[in-house]
């Protein structure tokens, strides 16, 4: 018995020498941590390079970490203990916002803390990963992680001026607004042809007469019989169409470590 | 030597497929598209589909014994017969009304002949409005028409009016109808999963009778067909019996085209009224089409009617436009020139204008 309560003593000191050895301990890994090898080592140093000049710009760090499994952990899990016990963060407070994605689960999570869960709001996160997703998807690791890393420099320069982007106050983007550009052209050329075809028609007023309704005479219908009867039916049935790289729910997450962090996760 | 048997095949409504007794579920079933029927209801709908046509829309000959009967004597002698040498367009007016051009085709007139021949009129609806009347229905018809060419209205002129009796047969008849309809009622819904749409086919029989009275058809090969429908309706509570002095001012035309050959024209707007008459009493589905109809005429009779009618024509660009007025009604038909550059215009600015709408809309609802 003295053994069994000796070994769970030794084993909760152990965890508390991590969990202090978390905040005190200085990151050893690449802020592009290809777990996965999923980039070539050209690639990897340019993307831990803008990571870098980032992490240093904003003082907040931004890093980007492929695994082959999540171990057994939900992906938001993962990502906080990965951020927690490898010592990501910028300066004192461990500010930053770390990308983590496994290739087994094809699942995504993102995990911030610090200044990192104010520059990136729900909605933020969820704009950055509709623009990194595709890439993510088809396989272009690479150019997802450098969106991944542009986007955040971006978010973290309008956090510095004062509002982080947000509900109500996000950034305007592009591709979507080329879209909604071609959707009102193509509205606007239907429904104004539609329009001017009825002004046409106007000019055009000599049609015949398929019916001889003017010449009914009123009152005289007498119908004699009516019956309906019922022959078959059919059932027609269609899957309903579910979105692939869905985001699942975000907000607060606690780490194994016991820190609370921001983020969110879904799959690609 | 084997015994023939005769085997009846029965095919699906819904596919056309032959279909197969179920023993356990003792309904018709089709292994293709995998409806079921019940086997009453089936052998009902292929009584009532399959059945041959058995009603007649014959119309009996029209002859001098069936109207007003040939002219009167001395009722022909102040007539005359204008012939036109360009497009062969034949008139009748009276001597004294006379016929400067055609009113067909405008060519200066024409070989005057004495009045012979073809059968009185029944009745005649006389005019009720005169040429200035029509002048200023066309003046009023180019108004509201956006894409009428800005100098159609200042540029061209009245080349000619003219008053011109058109002939026309009116059938009369009591059409008592057979139909069956097929109606659907589609059901939709989802249990998250899936989609599902439900498709009940029902089979609508109505039998009914219905009364037409002088449906009219153009009986003057000269007057388009449409233009002549484009004025209608005609109101023939006020058709008189005929007398030559209405003809007095205005030129009349003689039948080309006889009742039988008009026949068919009649039929095919009465069955049409038929379907839609007793369609209209096939409440409560979603959608519903014809499968068999039967029509079958009785109390038939056709009589011969001068309908007024004001034609004007114009020359636009070297084009000649014709016009017609219901000279009861003041009806207007004609097809008018479009301006293409004004259309292309227009489209250009209400794309523009609409795209700019739609664009503002999408950024204040999605961006903004």
């Amino acid at each position: 018995m003295k053994k069994r309560i000796c070994a769970a003593a030794a084993v909760l000191i152990i965890c508390m020498t991590q969990l202090l050895s978390v905040w005190a301990s200085d990151r050893e890994l690449p802020l592009m941590y290809d777990g996965a090898d999923l980039l070539t080592s050209g690639e990897e140093q340019e993307i831990e390079a803008f990571l870098e000049e980032i992490s240093e710009n904003h003082q907040c760090e931004v890093a980007v970490v492929t695994v082959n499994s999540l171990e057994g952990k939900t992906a938001r899990l993962f990502a906080d203990d990965f951020y927690d016990f490898n010592g990501y963060g910028y300066g004192e407070n461990d500010d930053g916002i770390m990308l983590v994605i496994s290739m087994e689960e094809r699942q995504w999570a993102i995990t911030s803390y610090g200044t990192g869960i104010s520059a990136f709001t729900q909605e933020g996160q969820e704009y950055i990963m509709d623009m990194v997703l595709d890439d993510l998807s088809d396989g272009y690791y690479r150019d997802a992680f450098m969106t991944f890393a542009g986007q955040t420099e971006r978010f973290l320069t309008q956090w510095e001026s004062g509002e982080a982007y947000g509900e109500g106050n996000m950034p305007v983007n592009k591709t979507d607004l080329a879209i909604g550009f071609l959707v009102s052209l193509i509205a606007g050329v239907v429904v104004s042809l539609i329009v001017m075809l009825a002004l046409m028609s106007k000019n055009k007023t000599v049609v015949s007469h398929s019916a001889a309704a003017d010449y009914l005479v009123p009152g005289s219908l007498n119908v004699t019989a009516s019956q309906d009867i019922f022959l078959y039916q059919n059932l027609a049935r269609t899957p309903v169409q579910k979105n692939d790289g869905s985001s699942s729910g975000g907000g607060f997450s606690i780490g194994s470590s016991g820190r609370t962090h921001g983020g969110s996760s879904g799959s690609f | 030597m084997g015994k023939t048997e005769t085997v009846t095949e029965f095919k699906c409504p819904c596919c056309g497929a032959p279909v197969e007794f179920n023993a356990r579920t003792q309904n018709v079933k089709c292994p293709y598209c995998e409806s079921e029927f019940d086997a009453e209801a089936l052998l009902s709908y292929i009584e009532e589909t399959g059945k041959e046509s058995s009603g007649s829309m014959e119309w009996e000959e029209y002859d001098e014994n069936s109207g007003s009967g040939d002219w009167r004597e001395g009722e022909t002698e102040g007539l005359r017969t204008y012939v036109c040498s360009a497009c062969g367009g034949e008139i009748i007016a009276e001597e004294t009304t006379g016929a400067t051009s055609c009113p067909y085709c405008g060519n200066p007139v024409v070989i005057t002949e004495k009045f012979s021949g073809s059968l009185r009129p029944d009745y005649i609806v006389p005019f009720k409005l005169d040429k200035k009347a029509a002048k200023e229905a066309l003046k009023k018809f180019y108004k509201g028409k956006t894409f009428l060419p800005g100098t159609f209205k200042d540029e061209n002129h009245i080349d000619e009016i003219k008053g011109m009796y058109v002939p026309f047969w009116l059938f009369d008849c009591k059409a008592e109808a057979e139909m069956c309809f097929k109606g659907e009622k589609v059901r939709m819904w989802t249990d998250g999963n899936f989609n599902y749409v439900n498709t009940r086919v029902y089979m609508n029989k109505r039998s009914g009778v219905l009364d037409f009275e002088k449906v009219p058809v153009d009986g003057s090969k000269k007057m388009d067909d449409s233009m002549m429908e484009s004025i209608e309706p005609f109101d023939l509570r006020e058709a008189v019996e005929f007398q030559t002095p209405y003809l007095a001012g205005y030129a009349a035309d003689k039948y080309d085209v006889d009742q039988a050959s008009c026949a068919a024209r009649a039929n095919d707007r009465i069955r049409r009224s038929m379907e839609d008459t007793l369609r209209a009493t096939v409440n409560g589905f979603d959608v519903v089409g014809v499968d068999y109809s039967n029509i079958d005429l009785s109390n038939r009779s056709v009589s011969y009617v001068l309908l007024p009618v004001w034609t004007l024509n114009t020359t636009w660009k070297g084009r000649k436009y014709s016009f017609t007025m219901n000279g009861q009604t003041g009806r207007m038909a004609g097809d008018l020139p479009v301006d293409r550059k004004k259309f292309m215009g227009w489209l250009g600015l209400s794309t523009l204008l609409s795209t700019a709408a739609f664009f503002g809309l999408y950024c204040l609802l999605f961006v903004l």
